[in-house]
C-alpha cells in the first residue's frame, strides 16, 4: 500500500535538501534559529541526525528560522514563547506504521522586562528554569537539541528499516485575563507548526545506516 | 366524533420533528460550545490550528448552527410561499413575523452598532499612548531600581569575594571555614577597610564549592528555610566563563536578589563561589511585580488587539444573529399559535356550513384562542344536538305526515269508493271536495270540479233549488238539513237522499257546506219489488181460491143447463159459460204467474255448464221456432258456474220468450257466451232482430207488471231480474246495439 503522506514528505525533503544545500553555501552558521532575512521564511527542522550512544538511539537537530521580529515583539511584550518538539521513531507496517517510540520536548522562553533577562524553561509542568542575560544565550537552549535519547537499541530489530520524524510547534502562551480568551486564541493566527522532517535508517548490530540526510 | 387539530397529521409530525431537531441542535450547540471552550482553554502547548478535535467540534457546531439557520430560513420561505398562495392565515402570520423581525431587528441592530462603537472607543482608550508611556516609565523606574540593587549587591559581592580570597583562601585554593566564621562575626562593621559592608548590607551570604554545594552560609531572611538553590548550569557558567550572575528569586514575603561571583585563589583560579543576597520586601517586590504584570498585560493586549476586536465583534454578531433568529423563530411560533386556531376555526366553520358537525377541534393551553376553540366546540356540540333534535322532530313530522297522508289517502279512497256522494263547498261557494260518486252523478270528473263554483256545476233549476236550501240552512240555525231529491241523469231518474251540513271550525266559524247524498234508486227498486211480491202473493192467495169454484160452477152450468136452452139462448148461454171458464183459466194463469213471482225460492246452487244449458234452452224452441233462427256462440273453454239450473233456465227462457214475441214474422236470435277472464265474469248476450226497446220503456223494463206487449203480465223480466239478483249477477239492456235489443245476463265467476 502506498503511503501518500510519506511520498509527500519525501518530496518536501527533496525540496528542503535542495534549499538547505543552497542555504549552506550562503550562511556560515547552518543552525541559525534567527531569521535575518526580510522575507518571511517558514521555520524548519534541520540538521536531523542520529547517533548511537550507550545502547541508545540519540537524535540531534535544530530549529531554524524560528525567531523573527514578530517573535521578538511577542517576547518583549512579556508573552511566553513555547516550542514543542515532537519526535517519533517508527517502522513501516503492512497496513499502518508501527510507532517504536515517541517523545515530546518542551522549551519555554520568557523575557522579564523588569529584570531584563530571559528565562528558559524545560518541560511542561514545574519546568527547570535557566536565566540568561540575552537571547544569544537562550537561542541554543531553545533551538539546538542534541543527544536526545529516543529509544533503546533493544527496541530495534536487526536489518530493519526505521524512520525518525521530528516536528516543531511554536506558539505563544499567554496567561493574561483576556476576554473570551479561547475565542481570541482561535482568531489569533499566531501559531506555527513545521513540516515533519524525517530520516530513515537501517539498523544493524554494527551500527545504523542512514538512508536520507 | 372525530377530533380535528386544524393541521394534517403529516404536518403535525413534521413540526414535532422540527421542534425536536431545534431542541437537540440547540442543546448540542450549547454542549459543543462548552466543550470547545473547555478544549481551547486546556489546549496546552499545542496550537489551536492543529487541534483536530477542537476543529471537529467547531465544525459540528457550525453545522448545527447552519441547521438551525436552515430551519428558520425554511420557515420564512414557507411563510412567504403561503402568503403568495393566499393561504388562510398566511397574511396574518406574515404580519406577526414581520412585526417580530422588525421589533427585534431594530433594537438589536441598534444595540449591535452602539456596542460596536463602544468597543472601538473602549479599545482606543485601552491602548491609549499615555497609558503606554506611563507603563514604560514605570518599567524603566523598576528596571532602574532593580539594576541599582543588582549592581550594589554585585559590588558588595565582589568586595567580599576579594576579602575572602585574601584572608580565607590558602595557596592550594582551599577555603578556610573557621576563617569565614571569624570573619563574619557579629560585629556591626565586618571590615575596617570596607566600612560600608555592614550586617545590613546583605541578607544572605553563601559560600559554594566548585561543585555548587553550599559549604558555609549566613542568612538573615524573614523565613525559616534556606534560600532557594541556584541552577547548577548557571553556577557552571560563572565557574566557566568568569561572568558574574545576578539572579532574583521569589521567596516568602518578598524577593531575594543574589549576585554570584567567583572567589579566586592566589593564582587567579576559582576557589569558590560567593553568593550574596539582598532581600527586597513585599512593599517593594510586589509593586515591581505589578508594574511588570501591567506592562506585560498591556503589551500582550496590544498584540491581541485585533483578535480581541475580531472576537468581540464576532461574538456580538453571533449574539445579535441569535437574538434575531430566536425572535424570528418565536415570531413564527407565536404567529402559528395565533393563526392556526383561526385557520382551524375557519375550516371548521366551512365544514359546519357544509353540514358536517361530527368533529371537534383540539384546544391546547388556557389562552383566549383556546377558550374560543372550546366555545366553538361547545357551539358545534349544541348545534349537533339541536340538529339531532330537529332531525328527530322532522322524522316524527314526516312520520306523522305520512300517517296523515296515508289516512288522507285512505279517506280519499274511501270517499271515492263509497256509493254515497260527498261534496264540500267552501264559504265562497267553491267546490273543495267531490268524490267519484258525486262527480258521476254530475257527469263530471272529480278533479275537474275542484275549485269551481257550485253554480257552474248545476243547471238553473238545480242552482235555484240549492240556493233555497242554502238559505234555509243558514236561516234555520240547525246546521243540518235533509232533502229527498229526484234527479234525472241520462234519462234515468235517480232518487237521492241529500244531507246538507254546515262545516264549522273550532271557534264555530262557518267554513262551508258539506253535501252527502245517498242513491236510493236501487233501494227503492228493491223495496218496490218486495212490495209487488207481497201484492202478488196476496192477489194470488185471494184470487186463486175463488177461481176454481167459479170455473167448476161455470162448467157445471154449462153441462147441466146447456140442454135446457136452445137456439140463440143456448148459444149465448154456452158462450157466456165458456167465457167464464176461459177467463177463469186466464185468471188462474195470471195468478200462477203472480204466485211464481212472489214465491221465487232460494236458489240451489250446483256447477252448471252454461253452454249446455243454453243449448238445452235452444232445443226447446227448435220444434216450434215460428220462423225464428237461433244462433249460438260460445268460447271453447268456459268455466262452470254455480247456479240453480232451473231458475237460470227460466230466466233465459223469459228473455228468449220476449225476443220471440217481438218477432212474430220471424227473425234471428243470437245467443253468445262471453268469458271476461279479467273481471272474472261470464256474460250471456241474447240479441234479437226485432224493433228494439223504446227509449221511454228502457227504464222500466225490469219493473213488475210493466209490459210493452199486449197480454203480457210484465213479470218475465222482473222474475229474470230477481233470479239474477239472487245469483249475485245482473241482467241489463245493452245500450244502442243495432236495430234489435240485446239483453246481457252477467254472472260472477267464483274461485271455488
Amino acid at each position: 500500500m502506498i503511503n501518500f503522506q510519506h511520498v509527500r514528505i519525501r518530496i518536501y525533503q527533496l525540496c528542503f535538501c535542495a534549499c538547505y544545500a543552497f542555504a549552506l553555501n550562503l550562511a556560515p552558521d547552518h543552525c541559525s534559529a534567527v531569521d535575518t532575512s526580510t522575507t518571511a521564511v517558514e521555520p524548519v527542522i534541520s540538521d536531523l541526525s542520529l547517533q548511537v550512544s550507550q545502547n541508545k538511539l540519540n537524535v540531534d537537530f535544530c530549529l531554524i528560522n524560528a525567531y523573527d521580529s514578530e517573535v521578538e515583539k511577542i517576547l518583549k511584550s512579556g508573552a511566553p514563547l513555547q516550542i514543542v518538539y515532537e519526535i517519533k521513531c517508527k517502522t513501516d507496517g503492512f497496513l499502518w506504521d508501527h510507532e517504536i517510540s515517541s517523545k515530546q520536548l518542551v522549551r519555554n522562553l520568557y523575557f522579564d522586562v523588569i529584570k531584563g533577562h530571559y528565562q528558559v524553561g524545560f518541560g511542561f509542568s514545574t519546568p527547570r528554569i535557566i536565566n540568561v542575560k540575552d537571547f544569544s544565550e537562550a537561542a541554543p537552549l531553545l533551538f539546538n537539541i542534541t543527544n536526545t535519547s529516543l529509544t533503546s537499541l533493544d527496541m530495534l530489530k536487526d536489518g530493519r528499516d526505521y524512520t525518525v520524524m521530528v516536528q516543531a510547534t511554536i506558539s505563544r502562551v499567554s496567561d493574561i485575563p483576556l476576554p473570551f480568551k479561547p475565542l481570541v486564541s482561535i482568531f489569533s493566527s499566531w501559531g506555527i507548526t513545521t513540516d515533519w522532517n524525517e530520516i530513515s535508517f537501517r539498523y544493524k548490530r554494527t551500527g545504523i545506516i542512514t538512508k536520507t540526510p | 366524533m372525530k377530533s380535528v387539530s386544524g393541521i394534517k397529521e403529516q404536518e403535525s409530525l413534521r413540526r414535532r420533528r422540527e421542534r425536536i431537531i431545534m431542541a437537540v441542535a440547540g442543546f448540542l450547540v450549547t454542549l459543543f460550545c462548552i466543550i470547545e471552550y473547555h478544549l481551547i482553554s486546556k489546549a496546552g502547548p499545542l496550537p489551536v490550528g492543529s487541534n483536530i478535535l477542537i476543529f471537529t467540534v467547531i465544525n459540528i457546531n457550525i453545522l448545527l448552527m447552519l441547521t438551525l439557520c436552515f430551519l428558520v430560513i425554511r420557515n420564512i420561505v414557507k411563510l412567504i410561499f403561503e402568503d403568495r398562495g393566499h393561504m388562510l392565515g398566511a397574511r396574518l402570520r406574515t404580519k406577526i413575523v414581520a412585526a417580530f423581525i422588525f421589533l427585534s431587528l431594530l433594537p438589536t441592530m441598534l444595540l449591535f452598532f452602539v456596542s460596536l462603537y463602544f468597543l472601538q472607543t473602549s479599545l482606543g482608550y485601552w491602548f491609549d499612548s499615555k497609558v503606554a508611556s506611563a507603563l514604560e516609565s514605570a518599567v524603566i523606574l523598576g528596571q532602574g531600581y532593580y539594576d541599582e540593587q543588582g549592581n550594589a549587591i554585585k559590588k558588595n559581592a565582589h568586595d567580599l569575594a576579594k576579602i575572602v580570597s585574601r584572608k580565607c583562601v590558602n595557596n592550594e585554593s582551599d577555603m578556610n571555614i573557621s576563617c569565614l566564621e571569624s570573619l563574619f562575626s557579629d560585629s556591626e562593621i565586618f571590615f575596617s577597610e570596607k566600612k560600608e559592608l555592614t550586617k545590613n548590607s546583605f541578607n544572605s551570604l553563601e559560600i559554594l564549592n566548585k561543585r555548587g554545594e553550599v559549604i558555609w552560609s549566613i542568612t538573615r531572611l524573614p523565613m525559616l528555610q534556606p534560600p532557594p538553590p541556584l541552577d547548577k548550569e548557571e553556577l557552571k557558567a560563572v565557574l566557566g566563563d568568569r561572568q558574574d550572575k545576578i539572579r532574583g528569586s521569589a521567596i516568602e514575603n518578598g524577593e531575594l536578589i543574589r549576585a554570584v561571583v567567583a572567589v579566586r585563589g592566589v593564582k587567579g583560579e576559582v576557589a569558590a563561589l560567593l553568593v550574596l543576597g539582598r532581600f527586597l520586601p513585599q512593599n517593594i517586590s510586589v509593586p515591581l511585580d505589578e508594574v511588570r504584570k501591567g506592562y506585560e498585560e498591556y503589551y500582550q493586549f496590544l498584540l491581541f488587539q485585533d483578535p480581541i476586536k475580531t472576537t468581540l465583534v464576532v461574538t456580538l454578531f453571533l449574539i445579535t444573529m441569535l437574538i434575531i433568529f430566536v425572535a424570528i423563530w418565536f415570531g413564527i411560533r407565536l404567529a402559528r399559535g395565533i393563526t392556526e386556531p383561526v385557520q382551524m376555526l375557519a375550516d371548521a366553520t366551512y365544514r359546519i356550513a357544509q353540514g358536517d358537525l361530527d368533529f371537534s377541534l383540539e384546544a391546547h393551553g388556557k389562552d383566549e384562542l383556546s377558550g374560543l376553540v372550546r366555545a366553538f366546540n361547545t357551539m358545534t356540540r349544541d348545534l349537533k344536538e339541536a340538529r339531532g333534535m330537529a332531525e328527530d322532530a322532522s322524522r316524527d313530522l314526516r312520520k306523522s305526515y305520512r300517517e296523515i297522508e296515508h289516512s288522507r289517502a285512505y279517506m280519499e279512497i274511501l270517499l271515492q269508493s263509497i256509493t254515497t256522494g260527498v261534496i264540500s263547498i267552501d264559504i265562497k261557494g267553491n267546490v273543495t271536495t267531490m268524490n267519484r260518486f258525486a262527480a258521476g252523478l254530475l257527469d263530471r270528473k272529480s278533479e275537474d270540479t275542484i275549485g269551481l263554483h257550485y253554480s257552474v256545476l248545476l243547471d238553473q233549476r238545480q242552482a235555484g233549488e240549492f240556493e233555497a236550501i242554502r238559505k234555509e240552512l243558514s236561516e234555520s240555525g240547525k246546521g243540518v238539513l235533509q232533502r229527498h231529491i229526484i234527479m234525472e241523469r241520462n234519462g234515468k231518474k235517480l232518487s237521492l237522499l241529500v244531507n246538507f251540513a254546515v262545516l264549522k271550525d273550532q271557534d264555530e266559524r262557518p267554513l262551508g257546506v258539506i253535501i252527502v247524498f245517498d242513491d236510493l234508486t236501487e233501494i227503492e227498486k228493491v223495496q218496490r219489488m218486495a212490495a209487488w211480491r207481497e201484492v202478488a202473493r196476496r192477489i194470488a192467495h185471494e184470487v186463486k181460491n175463488p177461481l176454481t169454484p167459479i170455473k167448476l160452477s161455470a162448467q157445471r152450468l154449462n153441462k147441466k143447463y146447456r140442454e135446457k136452452f136452445s137456439g140463440q139462448e143456448q148459444a149465448v148461454f154456452v158462450r157466456c159459460t165458456e167465457t167464464i171458464i176461459g177467463q177463469a183459466e186466464e185468471l188462474k194463469r195470471l195468478v200462477d204467474e203472480f204466485s211464481r213471482f212472489a214465491r221465487t225460492p232460494a236458489p240451489r246452487l250446483q256447477p252448471v255448464d252454461l253452454t249446455e244449458m243454453v243449448r238445452s234452452v235452444i232445443s226447446i224452441y227448435m220444434d216450434n221456432s215460428q220462423g225464428i233462427l237461433f244462433q249460438f256462440e260460445s268460447p271453447p273453454a268456459c268455466p262452470r258456474l254455480n247456479l240453480d239450473p232451473d231458475q237460470i233456465k227460466r230466466a233465459i227462457i223469459n228473455i228468449v220468450d220476449n225476443a220471440m214475441s217481438v218477432m212474430p214474422n220471424g227473425g234471428t236470435i243470437t245467443m253468445k257466451i262471453l268469458n271476461d277472464a279479467i273481471h272474472k265474469k261470464i256474460r250471456l248476450a241474447v240479441t234479437d232482430t226485432g224493433p228494439g226497446i223504446k227509449e221511454s220503456e228502457k227504464n222500466r223494463l225490469f219493473e213488475p207488471y210493466f209490459s210493452g206487449k199486449a197480454g203480457g203480465t210484465g213479470l218475465g223480466l222482473a222474475i229474470t231480474n230477481s233470479i239474477m239478483a239472487d245469483h249475485e249477477g245482473k241482467v241489463y239492456l245493452e245500450k244502442d246495439k243495432g236495430p234489435g235489443a240485446t239483453f246481457i245476463m252477467e254472472f260472477q265467476v267464483k274461485e271455488d
